[in-house]
């Protein structure tokens, strides 16, 4: 469970976020949308703490603050948008790492087939000994949300995990997202772009437009033309799938 | 699909651990050769006889061995692993391959001390004077490495923004001891040219000792935090929600760097090169994982310091060579074999 009230958060004289509040439930995938560059990845970081601006967090009940770094560790797992993929470490060392806090010099055995039972759950086993830059964009996002589920999390928040997938990868990462989420009572944060897709995979819809809530709910309601037009500046015309979801395609651009 | 899993982690530490014993044999063959190689060549016999029984051997051979000899290979051994590890810690914590002393402007720091102190004539203050070149020198590297701090404390600790200013510093640092060079004497000027080029002639065992303890001191502190370490090379943003404290890390990281790298760099002046190629050599053997990453860079600077040693000896008997150059010019080549052979296997390789 998240709590945020009014966070507020400036790079230097610009305000990128101002009296954001908000909640997330567990079991419930929670998306935040909106166009680039309003907000969404600052919000996220200001969640978890890697930026503090003003405001109060609370995670699971408790201030965020009176949690020490290795406290918020275990309870929040995060998947940042941009990964150094360059380093010289193989994919089982990757997800290991997300027992960073449970690790001596040593790695006692539990961790290791710990590792193991990551690795097959999410069936990427069979990449333990490559390197990063030895995967393909979706497998190297799956090695990333391993190390977030190794480190057995209450909440989880993820900074645009379907960035740059093929249809295939996207479909298959948030559908694990959300069926995860239902199961392990998980609390679910994320950015995530698609239009299309919004739907299918939140539970509620947060958008966000220039570091303030424009609209917040159940994704039928939140999206809707008005809000195409004010946050995207877009025209859009909305069609109905057999299976219930809208499909929206961009028709042309609103000034 | 067939999935054939064929990799076992533990086995994997043990390769590692097992590359790095052999670095450390390697080492001490080329130790055990470097110490036996000078004017002329003395077995090993007569080494040990001159450390264990002193009065068994005359005087001048005696003094040639447990005097010159020893402090000297000791101090290439030592210097090497100094700088060899710090290079490796600044590499993983600025995350760039770049990163050196030398890059960072500590080494045109230290150059800067060494120059300050020959021009002003404190070197030549009778008995303390030769202390006062390395203590300088080991100041201004400090120095600079509290300006890197502030750079990166005024720019919320960006590694891209930190090895920018290092490089901005080490041009600064550069031509500062330019000037001094241009208005020092000619035998000043020599000096400082001998100084910067880098030898291990000066080195005598209270040298060594410094250099031994500040080492036995800095690893450990390095090696427990060797996990963040590792984390930090997947970003910083990643590091940061495994709950690190990246901007501690890296300041404690650069607070054991600087008084590492000043201290050899201070004793033997400045030798570029193998705080790049030490890392880089360990990141090829035995990846990054830091607990094998860090002890290897500084095994693998001291094999090439002590190589470029051993050579200098094998190609101009009898004469005091800079180290520096031999570093240089030998390594060089062989840095690149190293790392185009590598590549290649890499490539050719099957990794699945």
């Amino acid at each position: 469970m998240i709590k945020a009230e009014n966070i507020s958060y400036s790079f230097g004289q610009n305000k990128i976020l101002e009296n954001v509040s908000m909640t997330a439930n567990p079991g419930e995938v929670t998306v935040i949308a909106g166009s680039n560059g309003t907000g969404k990845s600052t919000l996220l970081k200001n969640i978890c703490g890697i930026l503090q601006g003003s405001g109060e967090v609370y995670i699971c009940g408790k201030n965020r603050d009176q949690y020490t770094r290795k406290e918020l560790s275990k309870k929040i797992s995060y998947l940042s948008q941009f990964h150094n993929i360059d380093a010289d470490i193989n994919v089982f060392e990757i997800v290991l790492l997300g027992r960073v806090n449970s690790l001596n010099y040593h790695v006692p055995q539990e961790e290791v087939e710990r590792v193991w039972s990551t690795l097959k759950f999410l069936n990427i086993e069979q990449f333990a000994n490559r390197k990063m830059t030895q995967l393909s964009g979706g497998q190297a996002q799956m090695v990333f949300i391993g190390q977030a589920l190794i480190r057995e999390p209450e909440i989880l928040i993820l900074d645009e995990p379907t960035n740059n997938l093929d249809m295939r990868y996207t479909f298959k990462i948030l559908d694990l997202i959300q069926r995860l989420t239902r199961e392990k009572k998980f609390t679910t944060v994320m950015v995530l772009h698609d239009q299309n897709l919004l739907e299918r995979f939140s539970d509620k819809l947060i958008i966000i437009n220039d570091g303030k809530i424009y609209d917040q709910g159940h994704p039928k309601d939140v999206l809707n033309h008005q809000m195409f037009k004010d946050v995207y500046h877009m025209n859009v015309k909305f069609y109905e799938t057999d299976e219930g979801f809208s499909t929206i395609v961009p028709i042309s651009p609103y000034k | 699909m067939d999935k054939q899993i064929d990799y076992d982690y533990k086995k994997d530490e043990k390769r590692r651990y097992f590359l790095i014993v052999i670095g450390m044999l390697c080492l001490a063959v080329i130790f055990l050769f470097d110490i036996s190689m000078g004017q002329e060549l003395m077995p090993l016999s007569m080494i040990l006889q001159a450390i264990f029984q002193r009065d068994s051997l005359d005087m001048t051979t005696q003094v040639i061995i447990n005097e010159i000899r020893l402090p000297r290979s000791c101090m290439a051994v030592l210097a090497g692993a100094a700088l060899g590890f710090s290079g490796g810690i600044m590499q993983t914590i600025l995350n760039n391959k770049l990163a050196s002393p030398y890059t960072l402007g500590l080494s045109s720091a230290a150059g800067l001390g060494a120059s300050v102190s020959i021009v002003t004539g404190l070197s030549s203050i009778l008995n303390i004077g030769i202390y006062l070149v390395p203590f300088m020198s080991f100041v201004f590297t400090f120095l600079a490495c509290i300006l890197i701090f502030m750079f990166g404390r005024r720019f919320s600790s960006r590694p891209d923004t930190m090895v920018l200013g290092g490089i901005g510093l080490s041009f600064l640092f550069q031509a500062l001891q330019a000037l001094l060079q241009y208005s020092a004497t000619p035998e000043q000027s020599q000096n400082i040219v001998f100084w910067l080029l880098g030898s291990l002639s000066r080195s005598d065992w209270t040298s060594v000792t410094i250099t031994l303890c500040v080492l036995l001191a800095g690893i450990p502190v390095m090696i427990s935090s060797a996990w963040e370490m590792t984390a930090l090379k997947l970003g910083e943003d990643n590091a940061m929600s495994l709950g690190i404290d990246v901007k501690k890390l890296r300041y404690k990281s650069l607070l054991v760097v600087s008084v590492i790298t000043g201290v050899a760099i201070s004793f033997i002046g400045t030798i570029g090169f193998i705080g790049l190629v030490g890392p880089h050599m360990a990141r090829l053997v035995v990846g990054e994982d830091q607990r094998y990453y860090l002890p290897a860079s500084a095994l693998f600077g001291a094999i090439v310091l002590s190589g470029a040693s051993l050579i200098s000896k094998i190609i101009i008997p009898g004469t005091v060579f800079p180290i520096g150059i031999i570093t240089s010019l030998f390594g060089a080549p062989f840095f690149f074999a190293f790392i185009f052979s590598k590549k290649n296997s890499l490539e050719g390789g099957s990794n699945d």
